[in-house]
């Protein structure tokens, strides 16, 4: 895959670069606005500002929310008066 | 990933053929052991710190928070709005809130979020801190003043059932619909809110102290081993400043919409790098990925907490740990028996990655089974594009054919691959569809350690041999990738003392305290070098090698699929027909 001429090399490299930019600037958001669930899940996200790329349980901090709130419902689940019919 | 044994060339590389021996001097000359030595500093340090340095009146808060959500639980049948509060006040106990953890955070963070300018996600001062926050107070008010009166709408529907006995179903009904919409207007509040506090930060000058203790940590172990430690230190800048690119790039906002982790920009960008302009002589002593992956799994072994299991009840293990191996199992022999895939190696780790959780299982098959870079890079790109995918279309569809968001829930906790997308999208349902999707998630994350050990297990026995030899158990030590014992080690140890602790005080120690405030921070960073180190070594014609045939894609959209039919059934089995009660409560 290695190309011999120093400018050819350059210039793939800054092909790749702007191709990243792109992604990031021009098709991503782009592609965002064509779907209508895309686009109410992009808003969700930007808005909650989640870490979607989190690859652990240890670095989305709603999972500890999540955690703390399943384990509560397990250790003290609502028990309240039954219904009488 | 090269290991330290001697294997076949590589037409025969699933092959060894001659025996593996263990020295004592291992210990100070191998890369597993320095592993293991270098992750367990971290974590004795980590555990040191928070540990003797608990947040003011915890047991208090603690036992005043449990005293109010048992008497609520005692008084409704449902969970109530002080219900919530007190768990709310329990859960804001932590320990990377000290102000020691704090610093420790500043000097470990990541590039922060941007949008336009990347150059925000590495500086802000005090008027950028204070513009940003000016431009976000009107939708913080907006979203309080939604939160206050939809808690207001909540107590009184609480209050009609209350003075009804909790007798009338529609009141109870009622009620809890609103205290859900109160939950979710408060979420919406907590986040607008954190948006207007005043952040200053300069990673400028907070990165490069990281590099050189991170530098300096690694080239300890670097010299012991014998190799070149100048020229790694050297080549370390490089990997460093590649990493916090990708890092940076990883912050973007359109890069988060589309779930693309750190991990894929570091491959990326060094891949871009390494086949064009060329990876340059002098970073090469500092790919060091084995050493870097190995030090981030022992870390990562302390987050492995199997108490998690115990907290999540029935339902939710029968569809995290009933589901998983045999999805795993099955996708593995698939692959093997129909597709007759060449590499048992990229098998496992494509079927670890898709059943398991994404990335980080990935990571952890593969330095288990000693698979290719090429092979873990495959399976991560793979992940990436279906994650990417389903986080958007699985809660669409969940909307519009009207499933139970519980079941939704555990659906897609069972089956997105990457722990951060199916947390945004159980949210983006509703708040007990994201207890349920992370909740499972976890378990899920949980069962890497069982994972990573079977497969390291059955290669050292079954996979590492030729055909009809006898394999002894002191051959299997041998042979057994040793950085794994310190994972193990780090599960146990660090599993023992969160059961030690009690669930809610490790919960603010451990969980909200180490591994989220200290451990977590390094393994990123450890793992982000590795990917760096993969993508500044890889070839584009060496990773289109195996893809050839589609057979990968053909692996993962077969296994997916079956892994989405088994986990909705489980799912819908456990919460609805076994476990109604529980459900019910959520």
């Amino acid at each position: 895959m290695r190309m011999n001429n120093p400018l050819a090399r350059w210039g793939a490299l800054l092909a790749g670069l702007a191709l990243i930019w792109l992604f990031m600037f021009q098709a991503g958001p782009a592609l965002t606005q064509h779907s209508s669930a895309f686009r109410q899940y992009a808003a969700h996200v930007d808005e909650l500002d989640f870490n979607t790329g989190a690859i652990y349980y240890t670095d989305v901090e709603i999972v500890a929310e999540g955690d703390l709130g399943y384990r509560t419902t397990v250790e003290y689940t609502p028990r309240g008066p039954a219904l009488i019919n | 990933m090269a290991d330290s044994r001697t294997i076949t060339p590589p037409n025969q590389d699933d092959v060894v053929v001659d025996k593996a021996a263990s020295k004592l001097s291992d210990l100070w000359t191998k890369e597993d052991y320095w592993a293991i030595w270098l992750g367990f500093i971290l974590l004795a340090i980590g555990l040191a710190l928070f540990l003797n340095n608990r947040p003011e009146g915890m047991e208090e808060k603690i036992a005043k928070a449990n005293a109010v959500i048992e008497a609520e639980a005692a008084r409704s049948p449902f969970k109530t709005v002080a219900y919530y509060e007190a768990q709310d006040a329990k859960g804001a106990i932590k320990g990377s809130n000290m102000p020691f953890a704090k610093t420790i955070s500043k000097y470990l963070a990541h590039p922060a979020g941007w949008s336009t300018n990347p150059i925000d996600g590495l500086v802000q001062d005090k008027a950028a801190g204070e513009a940003k926050s000016a431009k976000a107070m009107p939708a913080y008010e907006k979203a309080k003043a939604t939160a206050d009166a939809a808690k207001a709408e909540a107590l009184a529907a609480e209050d009609a059932a209350a003075f009804a006995g909790f007798q009338d179903t529609t009141l109870n009904q009622t009620a809890q619909g609103k205290i859900d919409d109160w939950r979710k207007a408060k979420k919406k509040a907590s986040s607008a809110k954190s948006k207007t506090s005043v952040k200053t930060f300069n990673q400028f000058t907070t990165l490069p102290v990281l590099m050189i203790a991170l530098g300096l940590l690694f080239a300890l172990g670097i010299k012991f081993m014998g190799k070149d430690t100048t020229g790694f230190l050297k080549g370390f800048v490089a990997v460093f400043v590649v990493a916090a690119i990708s890092f940076l790039l990883a912050g973007q906002s359109v890069s988060k919409q589309y779930g693309i982790e750190f991990a894929v920009w570091a491959i990326v960008i060094g891949m871009l790098i390494s086949n064009t302009v060329g990876t340059p002589k002098w970073i090469k002593p500092a790919l060091e990925t084995e050493f870097y992956i190995k030090t981030g799994l022992v870390l990562l072994g302390a987050e492995v907490l199997f108490n998690k299991i115990v907290a999540i009840g029935i339902p939710g293990i029968f569809v995290a740990w009933v589901v998983t191996p045999i999805v795993l199992i099955c996708t593995f022999i698939f692959g093997q028996k129909v597709l007759k895939m060449p590499s048992k190696t990229l098998n496992m780790v494509i079927s670890a990655d898709m059943s398991v959780c994404g990335t980080s299982a990935a990571i952890a098959t593969a330095a288990a089974c000693r698979a290719k870079k090429e092979e873990l890079t495959l399976a991560i790109g793979l992940s990436l594009v279906f994650t990417a995918i389903m986080m958007v279309a699985m809660p669409a569809a969940i909307k519009a054919t009207g499933m139970p968001y519980i079941l939704g829930g555990a659906w897609m906790g069972g089956t997105i691959d990457a722990t951060g997308a199916v947390a945004a999208a159980g949210a983006f349902l509703s708040e007990q569809a994201l207890y349920v999707a992370a909740t499972i998630k976890m378990i899920q994350n949980v069962l890497i350690g069982v994972t990573a050990f079977g497969v390291a297990i059955y290669w050292c026995y079954k996979v590492d041999c030729v055909p009809g030899q006898k394999v002894s158990a002191w051959e299997i030590w041998h042979r057994f990738p040793k950085f794994v014992l310190g994972f193990l080690t780090a599960s146990i140890i660090f599993s023992s003392i969160y059961g030690a602790l009690g669930s809610d005080v490790a919960f603010s120690l451990i969980d909200q305290g180490v591994l989220r405030g200290f451990v977590g921070g390094f393994r990123g960073w450890f793992f982000c070098f590795a990917f760096v180190s993969i993508g500044l070594a890889t070839n584009f014609r060496e990773l289109a090698h195996y893809f050839k045939g589609g057979k990968p894609l053909i692996l993962y959209v077969c296994g997916q699929s079956f892994n989405l039919a088994l986990t909705l059934l489980m799912a819908y089995i456990m919460f609805y027909v076994v476990f109604p009660d529980i459900t019910a409560k959520i």
